[in-house]
């Protein structure tokens, strides 16, 4: 299959390497006896976030990147159908993904690789760039039990609930390879959150949330109190925490970080409690299950909760926010469903994935579509999940797809 | 959400060439005066009033992006060096802004565009601002002519009144001129159909100044053309529609592609025509200048929509 971005029209954009045109203008430049010598003056002229080869491209590269048990990561670009080889991590043990790297974590090696898969979106509010590099393991960091990872424009954030450390990394660094750790942070085993905002970073300790710069120092003013954290995640508002009374909503404000509560609409027993929240990456609603009966979807902007039922049990819950607010999900029969909030409809695929394996299904979801890996056959599904969750388009698997993450978003 | 899509067309080397060419960086050591330009659209129209009578820098490369594009640590020095700056404000160049306010901290005059022109606002599901992209308007870059000459004449020193006095009003006709012609020509399209069906974001001065619409439109994307559903077109399928036109002018990964899926699935017959945004292009590429640019533009507007 031919590559459909370099199909030539009368004004078709060409992507040229935008690290080629700086190299150019630079050499260009050079010769004026009055600058620096020109040796000096190409480590010292690369713009900050300037990627070997970076190219900016009309529209997102979307990729379903996938690592089997062993850590052999592998990237399928949406647009052509073509299978990369991203590189090895040794294992993946534990995995996460914040729509450009992956964090694989060996247990083994003691360690997480940090791979980036070469492509990421950068939304600038009323309009959106689309970047395409090499792919390339970026670097290591020692590294124990399961991780998450969340990014803003500038910093990147890991964490492992099982050791309680988060670190806090310089996300253009690790875009050049380079992983510089800004901060670290160790707030206690527990299952929390660390996620940057803008510059800033939402953490929590076993009963609080709070705000750091991006050095890992307190920001002034206090945290709020969130007893039992179940994670959290970024939403177009801000960060979202799962407390055991409700949500804590962190806004970014000029000099510091605002918090909100969003408490249930009534006491929710812990093991309904909405532990695992999700969304489709910049919009402003999450959801997750709500034990066995139904879902949770939260509307960050609204500052509002819904509780909706569901026909069976739902182990992931993704919000779609699309123009139906549909929440995405796989349910226990190994079914991909839809729910429509407004109807309370519910649309389910055939089962399509090992019901003794749905831990290691990754949903993804985009404006679009929705993807699954099938841990086990070697195949990654692509779902119209408004289209009466059709499967649209079966991809074969180079590995084993233990873990899934739809990158370049 | 609106998308920003780089516009670089021509091979690579045209690109390259390009490159060297704007950045004026062949011209580098001469002792007349320096004039820095962040962006290749700007860089051009004060070229054309400047003349030889100073150096022109544009930092922008041919096919860039202005939101996005980064300069070098030189070409910061050099633009501290200069005797006027002159850039596009309004947000445009964020990867240049910070060193635009050294830049002026330094002391070095900095002529703004965006604070000579009639400006537009946008704004989205939730957010508003003030529209960057003036130069879709030839008549607010009338304006900017005439600025750029008045700073010019006031912080350049050595350059002859006269001389920059008579380069600035053969230019400013030429302007004169390519917003005269637009106005017949757009003007020529059925009133009905003045709707620009579009995914670039720089429209909204043309269509304020010449009485069309833009109607947003979200392309979609070439992973979905793949398998697509009617759904997904129905966005776009509607815009075209409720617009009574025959041409979407967006860009596409797979414009034929789409074409054929608009056929398939919603019945539609339409022609997909990008339009040159916010940059200018290398040698050969059809937009290597500012009144070039626009002039493509006019001709594709009213050939897709007559
Ligand atoms: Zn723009």
């Amino acid at each position: 299959m031919h590559h459909p971005l370099t199909r030539p029209g009368r004004r078709r954009a060409l992507p040229v390497p935008l690290g080629l045109l700086a190299a150019l203008t630079l050499t260009a430049c050079g010769a004026d006896p009055a600058d620096e010598p020109a040796d000096d003056a190409s480590a010292s002229a690369t713009p900050h976030g300037y990627v070997a080869g970076a190219q900016e491209l009309p529209e997102p590269q979307l990729q379903l990147s996938y690592l089997d048990a062993e850590g052999s990561a592998h990237a399928l670009d949406l647009l052509t159908e073509d299978d990369t080889e991203l590189g090895e991590t040794g294992a993946a043990d534990a995995f996460a993904s914040d729509g450009r790297f992956l964090f694989a974590v060996s247990e083994d090696a003691g360690e997480m690789t940090i791979v980036d898969t070469g492509t990421w979106t950068v939304d600038h509010g009323d309009h959106t760039h689309y970047y395409r590099a090499p792919a390339q393991v970026a670097g290591t960091l020692d590294w124990s039990g399961e991780v998450q990872a969340a990014s803003s424009e500038t910093l990147t954030a890991v964490f492992s609930p099982t050791t309680g450390t988060g670190v806090l990394l310089d996300r253009a660094d690790l875009g050049s390879g380079q992983v510089t750790e800004l901060a670290r942070i160790d707030t206690g085993p527990h299952r929390g959150a660390v996620i940057p905002l803008g510059n800033r970073v939402v953490v929590t300790d076993p009963t609080s949330v709070t705000a750091l710069d991006s050095s890992g120092e307190p920001l002034p003013g206090d945290g709020v109190e969130c007893i039992d954290p179940r994670g959290g995640l970024a939403t177009r508002v801000g960060v979202v925490v799962s407390c055991a009374d409700g949500a804590v909503l962190a806004t970014g404000t000029d000099d510091g970080v605002d918090f909100e509560r969003i408490p249930y609409p009534a006491p929710v027993a812990d093991a309904d409690r909405a532990a695992a929240l999700d969304n489709r990456p910049g919009r402003p609603s999450v959801a997750a299950p709500a034990g066995t009966g139904g879902v949770w979807l939260l509307d960050t902007r609204a500052r509002e909760w819904q509780l909706l039922p569901t026909d069976t049990p739902w182990v992931t819950a993704v919000a779609a926010d699309d123009d139906a607010d549909r929440v995405v999900g796989v349910d226990t029969a190994g079914r991909v469903v839809v729910l429509e909030p407004a109807s309370g409809t519910t649309t389910a695929s055939e089962p399509l994935l090992p019901v003794d394996r749905l831990d290691e299904v990754d949903l993804q979801v985009d404006p679009d579509r929705a993807y699954v890996n099938v841990p086990g056959a070697g195949q990654l599904l692509e779902i119209d999940y408004a289209d009466d969750v059709r499967l649209a388009r079966t991809f074969p698997t180079a590995v084993d797809p233990a873990h899934l993450a739809e990158t370049g978003r | 959400m609106r998308r920003c899509a780089p516009r670089i067309a021509g091979g690579l080397a045209a690109a390259l060439l390009g490159t060297a060419a704007l950045a004026g960086c062949t011209a580098g050591g001469d002792d007349r005066p320096l004039v820095v330009v962040t962006t290749n659209i700007l860089g051009d129209v004060v070229t054309e009033v400047v003349g030889d009578q100073a150096e022109v820098v544009t930092l922008m490369p041919a096919g860039a992006d202005p939101h996005s594009f980064e300069i070098s640590a030189q070409e910061a020095a050099r633009m501290r060096e200069a005797d006027l700056l002159v850039a596009n404000g309004l947000g445009l160049e964020e990867g240049v802004l910070a060193q635009v306010e050294a830049a002026r901290a330094d002391g070095v005059p900095v002529l703004e565009a965006g604070d000579v022109v009639d400006p537009v606002e946008w704004s989205t599901e939730d957010d508003t601002g003030t529209d960057p992209h003036f130069w879709t308007d030839p008549g607010q870059m009338v304006a900017v002519v005439d600025a750029v000459t008045d700073a010019v004449d006031e912080h350049v020193a050595g350059v002859d009144t006269a001389r920059l006095t008579q380069d600035a009003d053969a230019y400013r006709s030429q302007v004169e001129d390519l917003d005269a012609w637009m106005t017949e020509q757009l003007g020529s399209v059925p009133a009905e159909r003045r709707n620009l069906v579009t995914n670039h974001h720089v429209f909204g001065y043309l269509a304020e100044r010449f009485g069309y619409t833009v109607v947003g439109a979200v392309v979609p994307s070439g992973s979905t053309l793949a398998s697509p559903s009617a759904r997904d077109l129905e966005e776009l399928a509607t815009a075209v529609r409720d617009a009574g036109v025959p041409t979407v002018f967006a860009d596409s990964s797979q414009p034929d592609r789409l074409v054929q899926v608009l056929a398939e699935q919603a019945g539609l017959d339409v022609a997909v025509v990008p339009l040159f945004t916010e940059s200018l292009t290398p040698a050969g590429g059809g937009a290597e200048t500012y009144l070039q640019m626009m002039r493509a533009n006019t001709e594709d507007i009213v050939e897709g929509l007559r």
